[in-house]
């Protein structure tokens, strides 16, 4: 076999045993195809992303790119009745840029004051503070809340 | 000679046991291209740290990375002083989704065919807004003619699996019906 089965399956090497295994031409062949398969799966520079995130986009290597495209995080809380100010922690250490926090309540803990201030302010790496205005001419109930905090390149 | 990646793909000439001699500079250009291709890909890049799951291959982390859907949907708005009926939508993907707790589902206004004066309407679009926490500007905010909303998304789940969600907006002093479309991106964190 001469051929790379990669990327469709992962390439099965004979084990070589030395004095008995002959080192020719077919199993050199057999190695630089594999090489080349893995080589285009995986592309030319591919830690290089400038093209889409300038000067940021750079990267040392695949892994530090992987890592700086995984800083996003989902989670949810309860704020606290009335005007009072929630902070909020993030689960797991992803950020190394603070990131954008978006928030979008859930309905069903919603109380009448229907019409509310809602925002995330205060971010940091590890989390933000969360300020809601309700109107005093309403019952004012806790309310559960969704984040997507994000970071890009 | 060296490898050439990972400025460019390696080159290779077929060999041929009868014509070509075996030299140790072929089998080190050979190990030259391996150790390239693992020092560009990093260690453990299918593993970005603690803060994440641990995945078995790039490609692992990969599916996980990119699960995102976009879309758009219609809602008819009677003329009321209080709306608050939801609309379900489903997702156009099937099994892109699987953990409700990871996935966050955001719905902005991106089109009517009555917007006048005095509409403010768009996600939060009565508070200050979420994006960037900037206080006291209300990017999202487009005019017509409804006093003010706020709107909330439950996600709908078939088990523990994500299949839609619920758009849900109170609306105050809608003087006649409307239809709004509204665009909508889900995600699903790592």
């Amino acid at each position: 076999m001469e051929g790379s089965t990669y990327p469709t399956a992962v390439d099965a090497f004979a084990t070589m045993n030395l004095g008995t295994t002959p080192l020719d031409a077919n199993l050199v062949n057999e190695v630089m195809a594999a090489l080349t398969a893995t080589q285009m799966v995986v592309g030319a520079n591919p830690a290089d992303q400038s093209a889409i995130y300038g000067v940021n986009g750079n990267f040392a290597d695949v892994a530090a790119a992987l890592s700086a495209r995984m800083q996003l995080e989902v989670g949810s809380f309860t704020h606290a009745a009335a005007n009072a100010s929630e902070s909020v922690s993030f689960a797991a250490a992803r950020f190394t840029d603070t990131p954008v926090v978006f928030l979008m309540p859930e309905y069903g803990s919603l109380g009448t004051d229907w019409l509310y201030k809602f925002y995330a302010t205060d971010k940091t790496t590890s989390g933000f503070t969360c300020r809601r205005y309700v109107n005093p001419a309403y019952t004012k109930k806790d309310l559960d809340v969704r984040y997507l905090a994000i970071a890009l390149p | 000679m060296s490898s050439d990646y990972p400025s460019k793909l390696d080159v290779f000439r077929r060999l041929e046991n009868e014509y070509d001699e075996l030299t140790a500079a072929q089998v080190n250009r050979l190990m030259s291209g391996i150790v390239n291709l693992q020092t560009e890909l990093g260690t453990d890049p299918s593993n970005p740290g603690a803060a994440w799951p641990t995945y078995t291959n790039v490609k692992g982390l990969l599916e996980d990375l990119f699960r995102i859907e976009q879309g758009t949907f219609k809602v008819t708005v009677p003329q009321t002083n209080l709306y608050t009926n939801g609309v379900d939508i489903d997702f156009a993907s099937t099994g892109r989704f699987d953990d409700a707790d990871k996935l966050y589902v955001h719905v902005a206004y991106s089109g009517g065919p009555r917007v006048g004066e005095n509409t403010r309407i768009g996600t939060i679009p009565n508070s200050q807004p979420s994006l960037g926490g900037v206080p006291n500007a209300n990017p999202t905010m487009v005019y017509g003619d409804i006093g003010g909303i706020s709107d909330y998304v439950n996600i709908r789940t078939s088990g523990s699996t994500p299949i839609g969600f619920t758009y849900r907006a109170s609306i105050f002093r809608n003087t006649e019906e409307q239809e709004w479309e509204f665009w909508y991106l889900a995600l699903q964190a790592p």
